[in-house]
């Protein structure tokens, strides 16, 4: 959801006396570093938490070049105070984020001359030297958030929460293009200016377990208001939307069901103009969603699980009125304010093995989904006085996901544990009879862990190996894409940490090793593989300092 | 704090966030402000005088309300003489605002900054050197000369680069601002 952001802060305790601890990091593929504080009490019935994080990134590097224009900044507090009594506590909570990004020039591209330049090049067409300034195009983020959360206990009826939040979100897009024009590119307006404010609120009641029946019933209430200035890719809108839903579980011996029902109304107004007249275009929206499903425990550690559910979504407002440039994608975006709700039926089943040295988990879903939304690219690309750009319209269509999930760990001795997993995914478009684009690629990871004995002040020392083997999306076709798939890529990463005893506290430390051998290679997914590899190695270390006063 | 007291405090939270969630309906924020007139360049003007004749003819590319939306209004064909040549002079226009916007005198205001590219396809007979040079004597190119041969058809690309401090001659380097392919015929 655009412009919110989900927090769950940890638990504030309210035993012991003051104390926090401050966490430092460095990261050697940015010449980065961070650091984070944190201190929290409590007097009776009050318990507080305050925390603040500063981080600053330079231009991130592949094995082979620079990324010009990829430094980051990043500020972030919070602070959360706690009433305890009884049966009663309530908690509130308050959080700023504030982060710089600079947007990798080389991707900022003008048109699809531009696009294809940048594709038949092996090396970026802007090089990229080091630097912790931020240049042209880059984005700045501004966010606030003010949660309260409280809960009520009872003996006799169960536990009530009530959650009210308010979230406020500004995102500035500074393109590389500054205006001809003195008089207007002095204002140093942005080009692209998103502001979402967003008020939640739930009300649960939880009751107690009684003849082996435990559930919830709950509300639920939103409202969204966007405001755009400087374009109008998307438009002004407003949101309400509330839900009300019921869960039951039934337990008994070695045996579950649960099932859940909820309805939800959404309602949305859209305002912008049409050449000059000022339009409000209303949409309504409501439907059911629900949930069944078993859980089976046996005895020789085996759980099995299915679930069927269906649930629903309206249409996102860019789905529905995205309307033209995309500064920076050099893409046409077009939305359909006719789109329909998308629909899901899902099944999954879930089979687990566990013994002491043995663990086994297979999970596999398939996914009908009605009216799924997507990006579709249309041609011939449109003709503009600044060259041929890309379109793709918003459509619909019927899809069908499936995929496998895969895990299993074995200990050779009780530190030594070996691991692989692997996952799949497809996706089919069934009315066009074609793949559904830019979904992940299959994937395999194999990992090796060993816990060491302690010795002297050093205690959980441990190390790992893990390797990544990525597999090349074959499930593509020319036509949805710019660009084939990347080819299959391995990356390997090693990571060491252990805590070392200092008095009364212990003091943590990791070395951690990403893309260890420095392999070239890019990902499906990122959107950035069109123009540059992807990360080189990058060596974080942390170091995490506990103190009490 | 007894169990009523408590049962009083919650209803008065619960209350709370329901005035925050009413109060938020109410606020009137949601009309946009009109567009800014952003700034766009709609309208390109190639105008060749014959350098013998002094017969001037226009070729345009209009697109009016920017990239997206309608169709562009006007894209000429460039029709030339053969074995003549031309004085090019090009106006660079913003047509969405009334009074229009010449963005040509910016252009060559910030001719450090930048330089159009006239690039011919293989076989078209029309050759094309810059005329104009900024401040630092590299050309700009909004003044330029053009010969033509034998008869011929092709095209004629005509791209305008930004490059703020990094002008370099290189076509590849920098922002376009314009870049419009006109079918070219030399007759």
């Amino acid at each position: 959801m655009g412009g919110v952001i989900l927090v769950n802060p940890a638990p504030l305790i309210d035993t012991g006396g003051t104390r926090g601890a401050l966490q430092i990091a460095g990261f050697s593929n940015t010449k980065g570093g961070a650091a984070s504080a944190y201190i929290q009490s409590h007097y009776s019935p009050f318990a507080w938490r305050l925390q603040g994080t500063l981080k600053a990134e330079g231009t991130a590097q592949t094995p082979d070049y620079y990324l010009a224009n990829t430094a980051y900044h990043e500020a972030n507090g919070s602070a959360a105070v706690k009433y305890h009594k009884n049966d009663f506590e309530t908690e509130l909570y308050y959080s700023y984020f504030h982060n710089t990004i600079g947007i990798f020039s080389a991707s900022h591209i003008g048109n699809l001359t531009d696009l294809e330049n940048a594709f038949v090049s092996d090396t970026p067409y802007i090089a990229g030297n080091f630097t912790y300034d931020i240049g042209r195009p880059y984005q700045l983020i501004n966010h606030h958030l003010v949660k309260s959360v409280s809960h009520y206990h009872n003996d006799k009826f169960g536990n009530i929460y009530l959650t009210a939040a308010w979230q406020n979100n500004i995102r500035k897009e500074y393109d590389t293009h500054v205006p001809l024009d003195d008089s207007i590119a002095s204002l140093g307006l942005p080009s692209l200016y998103f502001e979402i404010g967003t008020i939640t609120t739930e009300l649960e009641w939880k009751h107690h377990k009684k003849n082996n029946f435990s559930g919830s019933v709950g509300l639920s209430g939103m409202n969204q208001q966007n405001i755009t200035r400087y374009s109008t890719f998307i438009p002004n809108f407003k949101n309400y939307s509330g839900g009300i839903y019921a869960l039951e579980t039934y337990q008994l011996n070695d045996w579950s069901l649960e099932a859940g029902l909820r309805y939800d109304y959404k309602w949305t107004k859209a305002f912008f103009y049409d050449e000059g007249e000022l339009q409000t275009p209303e949409h309504q929206y409501s439907a059911l969603s629900w949930n069944i499903g078993s859980t089976y425990f046996d005895r020789n550690h085996t759980t099995f699980n299915i679930n069927f559910s269906s649930a629903w979504r309206a249409p996102a407002m860019n789905e529905l009125y995205s309307d033209g440039l995309h500064h920076g994608a050099a893409a046409l975006e077009y939305g359909d304010p006719g789109l329909l709700q998308e629909r899901s039926y899902q099944l999954i089943t879930g089979f687990e093995y566990e013994t002491p040295k043995t663990y086994i988990e297979i999970g596999a879903y398939n996914n009908y989904m009605q009216n799924f939304i997507y990006l579709q690219p249309v041609l011939p690309p449109a003709l503009t006085i600044r060259g041929a750009f890309p379109v793709f319209e918003y459509q619909q269509t019927n899809a069908n996901i499936f995929g496998i999930d895969a895990t299993a760990h074995y200990h050779i001795t009780e530190p030594f544990m070996v691991e692989t997993k692997f996952s799949m995914l497809r996706a089919r478009d069934l009315e066009n009879d074609v793949w559904v684009v830019m979904m992940p690629a299959d994937k395999l990871t194999g990992k090796v862990h060993y816990i060491f004995k302690s010795f002297g002040k050093i205690e959980n020392l441990d190390a790992g190996v893990a390797v990544v083997h990525v597999f090349k999306q074959n499930r593509t076709y020319a036509e949805a894409d710019y660009l084939p798939a990347p080819e299959v890529y391995t990356l390997t990463s090693l990571s060491i940490g252990s805590d070392i005893n200092c008095k009364h506290h212990a003091i943590s430390c990791s070395l951690e090793a990403e893309n260890l051998f420095n392999v070239a290679y890019r990902d499906y997914l990122n959107r950035f593989r069109y123009f540059a590899d992807d990360l080189g190695r990058n060596i974080t270390l942390r170091i995490k300092i506990p103190f009490t006063i | 704090m007894n169990m009523k007291k408590q049962t009083i405090l919650f209803s008065v939270l619960g209350l709370l966030s329901l005035q925050v969630f009413l109060f938020s309906s109410c606020k009137e924020e949601e009309i946009p402000e009109e567009p800014n007139e952003e700034e766009l360049i709609t309208t390109l003007i190639l105008e060749f005088e014959n350098t013998i004749s002094g017969d001037v003819r226009t070729f345009e590319f209009r697109d009016t309300d920017g990239p997206g939306g309608s169709e562009p209004v006007d894209f000429d064909t460039i029709r030339l003489d053969d074995n003549s040549s031309y004085h090019i002079t090009v106006s660079i226009l913003n047509e969405s605002v009334s009074p229009a916007d010449d963005i040509t005198v910016e252009v060559a205001e910030e001719g450090v900054d930048h330089q159009l590219f006239y690039v011919t396809s293989g076989g078209l007979n029309l050759f094309i050197s810059y005329d104009d040079e900024d401040a630092n004597g590299d050309p700009i190119g909004l003044h330029a000369m053009a010969a033509t041969t034998d008869a011929s058809t092709g095209t004629t690309t005509v791209t305008l680069k930004h490059q703020p401090d990094i002008k370099d001659g290189n076509i590849l380097t920098g922002d376009t601002d314009v870049e419009v392919i006109f079918v070219t015929e030399v007759e």
